[in-house]
């Protein structure tokens, strides 16, 4: 394996972990490359790599302690909500006017589907915010004990993708007044990939702000019974995840067979595929999200009862 | 058993996974990352990566159950720390006592030989 792409492997893992194990790897693989063949290293080093960063961010990975693995399980409830609201935001922005494929007597179990998914959305949306909001107590009391040092790249950071993702929110906004309906839906290559940027730029804000909640509910220490809260939280959360995914696949069952031709986006009454690449995305990053919720609020909720008896 | 350790336990009862492959590669002696990948292939027939191998060297290093010793050249080697030891006896201990139910559980269920004639 030549140098550059040995650093270039390196690169995915966390710098602490490259600072502290780097040297050695490389020297194990020069060591080893008679024994193992190039593509399995290449393949294990970007595997592992991917690992070790989600475990940097707290993704993935155990601690001993049950305070430490009850914070794991709520923070794998964090992502799977991350994941989520990605997959979600699609949902809504493809499910526009959907009613008006379907005559009023065939509305009924889609309508119901779509105000569940709607109110589980507002109450795990609220849940979030609320389990934010009981934290940001002890965040205030670690900055005021000079902890700013330990956060502030992660903070900054998000901030600052933030402050461009809003700003590009803004000129996209301006732009799309002055450009037909036909221009904004797909005829001005321009104003699409501007689009795509914003998404791009929206996403990793929403992941930078993730890392950096992550990294304080690392940094800070949390009593018991805060702790506990945001466990029951986290099973709350997750438990709303599930019955938006419930309720996705029943709106979409339901339309799918109702009116296919909604989802290919076809004249009413045509044929037409009922599971196009943006349903599928999505369905998978709310079934992924849901299903890292599910773990990380079982985790929660074990580990806090262990805790508990401890 | 003390919390540590049963704690420690329900990660490494797994005799397949890299950190138990490690541990029980030590217990033999001190050896590097090279020394560590031969060794076990050797003895339980798994080819580990390298990422592999040391992702699983920095969790044990993380729970204290590995140190680095003092290297003059670029392999670094790893020998067990006491609280290693110690998981590696309970893990051994937890495989024994699941090799001892399994191994009566078979004893009593009637064998099929290759000719397909009960035992």
């Amino acid at each position: 394996m030549n140098d550059a792409l040995f650093r270039g492997l390196l690169r995915i893992y966390p710098k602490v972990w490259r600072n502290r194990y780097g040297e050695e790897l490389r020297t194990l693989i020069k060591e080893s490359r008679a024994d193992r063949p190039r593509a399995r290293i290449v393949s294990n080093l970007l595997a592992t790599g991917l690992i070790e960063r989600f475990r940097s961010v707290g993704i993935v990975g155990r601690r001993l302690s049950f305070q430490d693995r009850t914070m794991d399980g709520v923070l794998r409830v964090l992502w799977g909500w991350i994941f989520f609201l990605v997959g979600g935001i699609g949902i809504a922005k493809g499910s526009e006017y959907w009613s008006n494929a379907l005559p009023a007597s065939l509305r009924g179990l889609p309508s119901n589907a779509y105000r569940t998914l709607v109110w589980a959305s507002l109450i795990g949306g609220g849940l979030v915010v609320l389990g934010i909001t009981m934290a940001s107590g002890k965040l205030l009391t670690f900055l005021r004990n000079g902890g700013w040092p330990k956060v502030k790249t992660p903070i900054l950071r998000a901030l600052l993708l933030t402050l461009i993702a809003t700003g590009a929110l803004s000129a996209i906004a301006y732009w799309a007044h002055r450009l037909s309906f036909a221009q904004r839906n797909g005829t001005n290559h321009r104003y699409g990939a501007a689009i795509l940027c914003f998404i791009f730029l929206f996403l990793g804000a929403l992941i930078a702000w993730a890392v950096a909640a992550t990294q304080i509910a690392r940094a800070i220490s949390m009593p018991r019974r805060l702790l506990s809260f945001e466990a029951i939280l986290s099973v709350a959360v997750a438990a709303s995840m599930v019955v938006m995914t419930i309720a996705v696949a029943v709106w979409w069952i339901a339309l799918a067979h109702d009116a296919p031709w909604y989802f290919a986006d076809t004249a009413p009454g045509s044929e037409g595929t009922t599971l196009p690449l943006n349903i599928l995305t999505e369905s998978i990053l709310l079934i992924g999200g849901s299903s890292l919720g599910y773990s990380g609020a079982r985790e929660a909720i074990t580990r806090i009862r262990g805790w508990t008896k401890t | 058993m003390s919390r540590m350790q049963q704690e420690h336990s329900t990660g490494l009862v797994r005799p397949n996974d890299p950190p138990m492959l490690i541990l029980a590669s030590l217990s033999s002696g001190a050896k590097h990352g090279y020394a560590l990948m031969q060794d076990i292939e050797a003895f339980a027939r798994v080819k580990l990566g390298p990422g592999s191998l040391y992702g699983a060297i920095s969790r044990l290093e993380e729970q204290g159950l590995i140190r680095p010793l003092k290297s003059n050249g670029r392999a670094q080697p790893y020998e067990l720390t006491v609280a290693g030891h110690a998981v590696l006896n309970t893990a051994i201990v937890e495989m024994r006592q699941l090799v001892k139910i399994v191994g009566a559980r078979l004893a009593r269920v009637p064998r099929v030989t290759l000719r397909g004639q009960l035992t």
